[in-house]
């Protein structure tokens, strides 16, 4: 901002305090205020002009008995009393203080850099680090992870309000046992262990390896052996898939890095983690449609028809509404398709009076998981 | 000339601590390299040595940039290590890389904070002078670790040595201008405070520690996971008075490392020469009681926050207490991020700066008229921030 010519005739300040950045001797200065700038005068000669526009307030000294003021980013510094300062800043206007533009830019510039490294990070570099190493775990390792998450999982909802009750009429546990081992014998590497568990839930999980569990209202809610066998040729894709692994050691490495980026320890975010399971994944979609994948292949390997898993799909779709695409699983409609379009010609697994047992499973409850978990390897 | 230090915070301090913690909650503290900055460009001014104030001016994006670079190199390796745990089923091979990766860690954060006091010096002026260090970060980390190692071997007797030689080390790096700065100061000076501090505080921690770690047959992380079961305690709605007890513990070390901390920092500024200027400091008579009266507020706000927590968890009308167990640890956590954030402002508000308020008062320079033919620096700053000292505290605690 130019000073007016009235400023440049009347401002004069005697008692300034110059220190030229080049030795830490104060020098009394006189300031002299000029159309484009200050002109700083030791004994009798000119010690340096700063132009206004880059003067900088950079600190008050003794409840403002002094001002600090710099020009641009050099070293050197001159104090000014509180008089002279106040009208400095009423005849020039203010002077920068606090944060400089371009140290904002910068920081903008930055964070915007920072968020997009973040987003390669998570989204392109752990999918495939986690299936690189997910692919090294054996097999016996990967259903021992299973079990340990299954276990886990009995563990943690025996302690909430109600307790975990498994259905075990024999009956129904024999008709289970015969869908299970019919998706075992087109399946590669792992065993089934599947139970169902009482419980108003419309789901299923895979815990890892072979382990899993149906909820009873999915159990009530299937019409037909065919739609529970792909429920359970679905939840082996993901055991297959190593998909509970992968998404475990994505878990570790993003709250890792959140536990450092939010710097509040990762001790505490890791003990989280060991409470809470796999929980975070940003590629649950495409493991879903892998699961669908496997599961189509082993339902025509056994030939049982996949429409009915389509149909089931549908059926959700219209009882519980659409997902969307924040979804952690694909839509219905495009899961449906899928199923729909490797359609063939199927036969039930189940005769009648098997399929009404199995329907009736959860006429006797217990406390104690049916399966028997296999030893460690 | 003799001349007198003073640490009188400006006004706006109060405000500048809120605003940081409010900004700090709502960016999930990824805003705290610019609270930080900022923080510090207006303590460094409040303190003055005879007429003239210190000048801070680092910007938060320097520091910011340093803890993207570190972060870019450091979260992969963490992230594989944290992954082998889960891949992995042999405990003793688990337990080597732990101790091992902790280590590694150790090492890099001691480097790491090295570094960034260069970086801090680097940006501390006065009267336009710039101050510095030079000396190497991986020759003092080096000395830490030994350090570390020996105090592992004495029971932590060891710590008035290694103050003594780290302190030397850093002191003896350290210059403004074209000054090198000198270190007298002897361990024997720290023998008394330690011991104190030793036989009412760190000794039986240390019993402790050892004890976790011999029940956990030799697995050094054993402490930690005791404090990570906090949360279980917590969430296991198990006897409150546990809790307590952890946080009456807690108080007594805060207390007590306070003590030592200004013992240290009298030591500190009392043996330090810059150039031909010698420093010298008395630590105000009442200065112990002074800092318990002034842990009472931290410590009620702390008390506080912990019986709103177990409140929420253990009452029936409590707002956590009909969550899942999942969903009570997120909940927990939430909590205690926030109040962690909100006790990092208190503690800096009434504890951390009138302690050295007092400490810098008690303090004068002599021959401070020397200082006039000081010329400016010419070591190379450090383009960067303290990214390393960063992430590996985050990571360690």
């Amino acid at each position: 901002m130019p000073i007016s010519s009235d400023l440049v005739d009347n401002f004069r300040i005697n008692v300034g305090r110059f220190w030229d950045g080049e030795t830490a001797r104060e020098q009394p200065v006189s300031v002299f205020v000029e159309p484009d700038g200050l002109r700083i005068e030791g004994d009798d000669e000119t010690i340096v002009r700063w132009p206004t526009g880059g003067l900088r307030l950079v600190g008050r000294y003794e409840a403002g008995r002094w001002f600090c003021v710099r020009s641009g980013t050099g070293a050197a510094r001159l104090h000014l009393p509180p008089r002279m300062h106040d009208r400095l800043l009423r005849e020039c206007g203010p002077l920068q203080q606090g944060r400089e533009p371009v140290s904002v830019k910068l920081s903008l510039l930055l964070l915007a850099m920072f968020g997009m490294l973040l987003i390669g990070y998570a989204g392109l570099l752990l999918p495939k680090v986690s299936e690189g190493l997910a692919a090294l775990v054996s097999s016996e390792n990967i259903n021992e992870f299973g079990r340990q998450n299954f276990e886990n999982y009995v563990a943690r909802r025996g302690r909430s309000r109600g307790g975990i009750q498994f259905c075990v009429a024999p009956a129904g546990l024999k008709a289970l046992s015969k869908l299970t081992r019919s998706v075992a014998g087109v399946m590669p590497e792992l065993s089934p262990n599947v139970v169902v568990v009482l419980r108003s839930r419309l789901n299923a999980s895979s815990f890892g390896g072979g382990y899993a569990v149906i909820y009873s209202e999915l159990i009530d809610y299937a019409r037909n052996d065919a739609e529970l066998t792909g429920i359970i040729a679905h939840e082996m894709g993901h055991g297959v898939g190593r998909h509970g692994l992968r998404g475990m050691l994505e878990a570790v490495a993003l709250l890792n890095a959140a536990g450092i980026l939010s710097s509040t320890g990762a001790p505490s975010i890791g003990y989280a983690l060991t409470s809470t399971g796999p929980k975070i994944s940003f590629h649950s979609q495409e493991r879903e449609r892998e699961a669908d994948r496997s599961a189509i292949a082993w339902l025509q390997a056994m030939s049982v028809d996949p429409t009915a898993v389509g149909d089931l799909m549908l059926r959700f779709a219209a009882d519980e509404g659409e997902t969307d695409f924040l979804d952690d699983h694909p839509t219905y409609a495009e899961r449906s398709a899928m199923f729909h379009a490797a359609a063939m010609k199927g036969y039930p697994l189940l005769t009648p009076d098997e399929w009404r047992a199995l329907k009736s499973i959860c006429r006797t409850t217990t406390k104690t998981a049916p399966v028997s978990p296999p030893e460690p390897s | 000339m003799r001349v007198r230090l003073s640490f009188q915070p400006e006004a706006g301090l109060d405000r500048l601590l809120l605003r940081n913690a409010l900004l700090e909650l709502a960016t999930l503290r990824l805003y705290r390299f610019w609270a930080r900055t900022d923080l510090r460009r207006h303590l460094w001014a409040s303190l003055k040595v005879g007429d003239d104030a210190l000048e801070y001016t680092g910007h938060g994006y320097e520091l910011f940039l340093g803890f993207a670079i570190a972060f870019t190199v450091f979260i992969p390796l963490a992230s594989l290590v944290g992954n082998f745990f889960v891949v992995n089923t042999d405990a003793v091979l688990a337990t080597l890389v732990f101790n091992g990766w902790w280590l590694t860690t150790m090492f890099l954060t001691a480097a790491g904070r090295y570094s960034a006091r260069g970086y801090q010096l680097s940006r501390t002026l006065w009267r336009g002078i710039c101050a510095g260090q030079d000396g190497s970060r991986w020759a003092y980390a080096s000395r830490y670790m030994i350090w570390s190692a020996v105090f592992c071997v004495t029971a932590g007797l060891s710590v008035p040595w290694a103050c003594e030689d780290l302190a030397r080390y850093r002191v003896r790096h350290t210059i403004w201008g074209n000054r090198r700065a000198q270190f007298h100061g002897r361990a024997n000076q720290l023998i008394r405070p330690w011991l104190r501090v030793w036989a009412v505080c760190f000794g039986p921690l240390y019993g402790l520690c050892l004890w976790q770690i011999w029940q956990a047959d030799g697995n050094a992380a054993a402490p930690i996971w005791g404090i990570a079961n906090l949360f279980d305690l917590i969430n296991q709605r198990c006897d409150s008075m546990n809790l307590y007890g952890v946080g009456v513990a807690l108080f007594w070390v805060c207390l007590t490392w306070l003590y030592f901390y200004a013992a240290w920092l009298e030591w500190l500024l009392d043996q330090l020469d810059i150039g031909p200027s010698q420093f010298s400091c008395r630590s105000p008579t009442g200065l112990f009681r002074r800092l318990f009266q002034r842990m009472i507020l931290p410590a009620f706000f702390g008390f506080a926050a912990l019986t709103l927590l177990m409140h929420a968890n253990l009452h029936e009308n409590g707002p956590f207490y009909r969550l899942d167990y999942v969903e009570s640890v997120w909940a927990c956590l939430a909590v205690a991020f926030i109040a962690a954030i909100g006790m990092g402002a208190i503690w800096y508000r009434f504890v951390v700066i009138p302690l050295w308020q007092e400490m810098i008062a008690s303090t004068t320079v002599d021959n401070v008229e020397a200082v006039a033919r000081t010329m400016q620096s010419r070591l190379p700053r450090p383009r960067f921030g303290e990214g390393l000292w960063d992430i590996g505290h985050a990571h360690l605690f």
